[in-house]
């Protein structure tokens, strides 16, 4: 994987700006999103190998018109020529005869959202390091061997490594940019068994660099083989409140599925997020500070311009406590009367734009872990993140963790409970945080989805919470 | 394109071996608030997903890859290149790919035939609203996906099989608001046959439910209570069993199933699980007559009244695991049981409505869910409830499961309505 930005946009620039420009003459408003994704997945398991492209791979083109009260798409993956393809985009977005002979459906009254003039080529590519897929499959394989001689449980294994490079091109009525960036995840599982027991723990980081994920998994195996160790004699939590650590992980799938989820501003347009009500409140600890944002870190959703045409940023979401602000894609924003923020994005070219997380965190506090254990006289540090699922309508929250480490008189016992279940209101869980430590680390291995469809990378992370959280 | 990339796989002399899926889709989308009209969109594309087989002393190395319809000659030629190279990491013991088949191009009666799929999406649109007529509720976002998807298979070896479908997708949430209070249900529906009857059904249903919810009081504390899962959760509940009876996770250890084994015994005091695959199914999105490795698909029984029978799994992992080969499905099919209303009259249970979600560990069986919405029943009296939790093992479940007599077809899935569970841990509702 080379470097440098797609030559399939390249090569098809001019006949993509003639379709924008062609269109121009027709619809108050058009942009042209272009794609070009290129990425591997290499799985590597005790038993096997598999080169397959990664999930992310994609190539195709969506064009967005506003015909002065509807926004309409088009997405295809290839064109004759610019005026074929133009004559097809016209003819599919009309529905003036379907509007008519339609009993119930009205045609939605949108305003043009307003873009300013931008021409800019962006690039992050110099934070990628190519490896050889020989040299990752060696990597791997290392890493399997070594865990399953030094683990006898151990009886299958396996390391997932992805990555891809991303080239986007963006060109509307005022704005031509392009970028190019690439992100890296490194994955780890493996399945313990011991007489009828059977269990399964993993682990992964990811970065910009291909690199840097696969020295920070290295670093992360002992302790997940001897989690997965450990989970053998795992008992059940006995359901009730608990004062709890949530490790950096567990703190960053809050941080997602309470208020990440919860200031989706398209959530806002459809009255389905009750944080609306919020904004200028108290909403958690005033230790809490939430960021979102493609900008302030490098990770797996670290781009320039989101699919929309709109710049990335930091958003300061939740400051000392007070909920301030969400993100918003830009239709929503013009709903909304507001600015966009730089989270409208599609899983592809073939769907459609929501608002969506970037890289959601809270940031670090001053106390220190060890402290942090000290104080808890019955409890548990809750790790490894299976699931997490908003509910923003009603702020309760589900996060399924796999691993809990039980405290007793502020010490970790090595007695371990799994799975188990948060639950309960997401601003009493929030204000009942009394420690944050002063470690920080960001996760992007997972994907989110919004209900249950359109995948999105995505990083969450923070550090060590104290909180107080109801178990099941 | 594929007539380029077939010349080129041919004249490419390292191959042994190749196949090649197109999958076509014309999908054409609507998206609503309320019943206004926010977004149309209609997405035109061609994939093709291409596996190479090459011979790598005495082993066979296998490459897969994603070719665009931009792609060039150059790129593609060049793709083939890099992957015959990685195939030599990705080595696997000889195993045999399947041989020519004369199979009738088998596709179900196009559902939309006479109509565009654009039309098609504003129908779909109209009977949804048609059922959106309630005075404290509404619905409040709806999205709908009309598609035609032509997928073809073709082989080394001379096969060349097509299968067109077509089917919608609705995605539907429903807001009630009553008393000051306000909630919401989330469903989506797929059909694979225009029934405006059926689509304004669903949208019904799911206000309905969400009328419901908005009366639900907190779980109380309850004991030794049996636990009835309905629709969606049923067929997650049989969808593990079917997984843990295909090869490949028997290969990779995620499951330890044999021919024979007994879920059942025969004296257990429940209904007895059967379970048939079904590849071409009237009403699933998801039939198909030909699998992903081109293995010609047939009815396949997998589970008789408790009992392993038979698996069925990639072409791959079952002939490694000495097994016959069946291919890959979609569809299943489980028997009905003897659960009648009238057995629950006097049986004090949990009926559970919607769950946060409902995910099951693949390897353990474990599962863990908020309630999001349930009925419990307590010697027919019955009480709407949210909150609290579900949890157990589906392995326990077993020995004690009683399985309704109605059956209710959810798209890839035929068979009982509700269950009935035993052995299952309620925590109390907080909220």
């Amino acid at each position: 994987m080379n470097k440098t930005y797609s030559r399939f946009l390249e090569e098809k620039y001019e006949s993509l700006v003639k379709i924008v420009d062609k269109l121009k003459h027709k619809f108050t408003y058009v942009s042209l999103l272009a794609s070009d994704c290129e990425g591997q997945l290499i799985n590597v398991s005790n038993k096997e190998v598999k080169i397959n492209d990664s999930f992310w791979q994609e190539r195709g083109f969506v064009v967005r018109v506003f015909n002065g009260t509807l926004y309409s798409e088009y997405a295809f993956d290839d064109f004759d020529n610019p005026t074929s393809i133009c004559k097809k985009i016209i003819e599919s977005v009309d529905v003036a005869d379907q509007l008519y002979k339609a009993i119930y459906v009205k045609e939605a009254k949108n305003i043009l959202y307003e873009e300013e003039e931008l021409t800019k080529t962006f690039s992050k590519m110099g934070l990628y390091e190519n490896v050889s897929i020989e040299e990752i499959i060696k990597t791997c394989q290392t890493i399997i061997n070594n865990s399953m001689e030094e683990n006898e449980y151990i009886i299958s294994a396996n390391c997932k490594v992805e990555y891809v490079k991303v080239s986007k091109l963006f060109i509307s009525n005022n704005k031509n940019l392009k970028q190019v960036y690439s992100w890296s995840n490194a994955k780890y599982e493996c399945i313990v068994n011991r007489d009828e027991i059977t269990k399964f723990n993993f682990g992964g980081e990811s970065s910009m660099s291909l690199k840097e994920a696969l020295a920070k998994l290295k670093e992360s195996i002992k302790h997940i083989n001897s989690d997965a160790t450990e989970l053998l004699d795992a008992s059940s939590v006995t359901p009730g409140e608990y004062d709890c650590i949530t490790s950096c992980q567990i703190t960053g799938l809050i941080a997602h599925e309470a208020f990440g989820h919860g200031v989706e501003m398209d959530m806002f347009v459809k009255n389905r997020a009750l944080g609306q009500k919020y904004l200028g409140k108290s909403v958690g600890s005033n230790l809490l500070t939430m960021h979102e944002g493609a900008t302030p870190i490098n990770d797996v959703a670290s781009y320039y311009f989101d699919d929309e045409g709109f710049l990335a940023q930091d958003t300061i979401v939740i400051d000392k406590g007070i909920l301030l602000t969400g993100i918003c894609d830009a239709i929503s924003a013009s709903k909304l009367n507001i600015k966009p923020t730089g989270n409208g994005r599609r899983q592809s070219f073939k769907n459609k734009v929501y608002t969506r997380m970037t890289n959601t965190y809270f940031t670090k506090g001053v106390s220190n872990l060890k402290d942090m254990i000290a104080s808890i006289k019955y409890g548990y540090l809750i790790d490894t993140e299976i699931s997490g699922m908003e509910d923003p309508k009603n702020f309760g929250i589900q996060c399924i963790a796999l691993i809990g480490k039980e405290i007793v008189d502020g010490k970790l016992t090595g007695k371990v409970v799994s799975p188990l279940i948060l639950t309960g209101n997401v601003i009493d869980l929030l204000q009942s945080v009394s420690m944050v430590s002063d470690d920080f680390n960001l996760y992007g291995t997972g994907t989110c989805s919004k209900g249950y469809k359109e995948y999105m990378k995505t990083s969450v992370g923070g550090p060590y919470l104290k909180v107080k959280v109801k178990l099941g | 394109m594929i007539s380029n990339l077939i010349k080129i796989l041919k004249d490419t002399e390292k191959l042994d071996a190749w196949n090649v899926k197109v999958v076509t889709k014309d999908v054409y989308e609507l998206y609503f608030i309320k019943q206004n009209l926010e977004m149309n969109r209609e997405v035109v594309t061609t994939d093709y997903y291409v596996t190479l087989f090459v011979n790598q002393n005495n082993k066979i190395g296998i490459a897969k890859f994603k070719l665009f319809s931009s792609s060039s000659n150059e790129e593609i030629t060049k793709k083939i290149n890099e992957q015959i190279e990685n195939s030599k990491y990705s080595l696997y013991d000889k195993f045999s790919l399947p041989k020519k088949v004369d199979l009738k191009n088998v596709s179900k009666d196009v559902s939309f035939g006479n109509i565009s799929l654009k039309d098609a999406a504003f129908l779909t649109a109209d009977a949804l609203f048609e059922a959106d007529k309630f005075k404290n509720g509404y619905l409040n976002s709806s999205e709908i996906f009309i598609i035609n998807e032509e997928t073809k298979f073709i082989d080394s070896n001379g096969n060349n099989f097509q299968y067109v479908n077509q089917y919608g997708e609705v995605e539907l949430v429903a807001t009630w608001e009553e008393k000051g209070k306000e909630v919401e249900v989330y469903r989506y529906v797929d059909f694979d046959d225009f029934n405006s009857i059926f689509i304004q059904k669903a949208a019904e249903d799911i206000l309905l439910e969400a009328s419901q919810r908005i009366k639900a009081v907190p779980l109380p504390e309850i004991n030794n209570c049996k636990v009835m899962l309905t629709k969606e959760y049923v067929k997650t509940y049989f969808k593990y069993i079917v997984d843990k009876l295909k090869n490949d996770n028997i290969y990779q250890k995620k499951s330890n199933y044999n021919i024979q084994d007994i879920l059942q015994d025969s004296d257990d005091k429940c209904d007895f699980i059967s379970i048939k695959l079904n590849p071409i199914m009237k009403d699933s999105t998801k039939g198909r007559s030909f699998d992903d490795d081109g293995i010609v698909l047939k009815r396949l029984n997998i589970i008789d009244k408790g009992i392993v029978k038979n698996f069925w799994g990639s072409n791959m992992y079952s002939q490694y695991l000495n097994r016959p080969v069946h291919g890959n499905y979609e569809n299943f099919v489980v028997s009905a049981g003897s659960l009648s209303a009238n057995d629950l009259i006097e049986e004090t249970y949990l009926e559970i409505l919607a769950l946060s979600d409902f995910d099951i560990d693949m390897v353990t069986g474990d599962f863990k869910s908020e309630i999001r919405l349930a009925i419990l029943y307590t010697k027919g009296e019955k009480q709407i409830v949210t909150g609290g939790f579900i949890s157990g093992n589906i392995n326990d479940t077993f020995k004690t499961l009683r399985l309704s007599n109605d059956t209710i077809q959810l798209n890839n899935y035929v068979g009982p309505k509700n269950i009935l569970l035993d052995n299952i841990t309620i925590g109390k509702g907080t909220n």
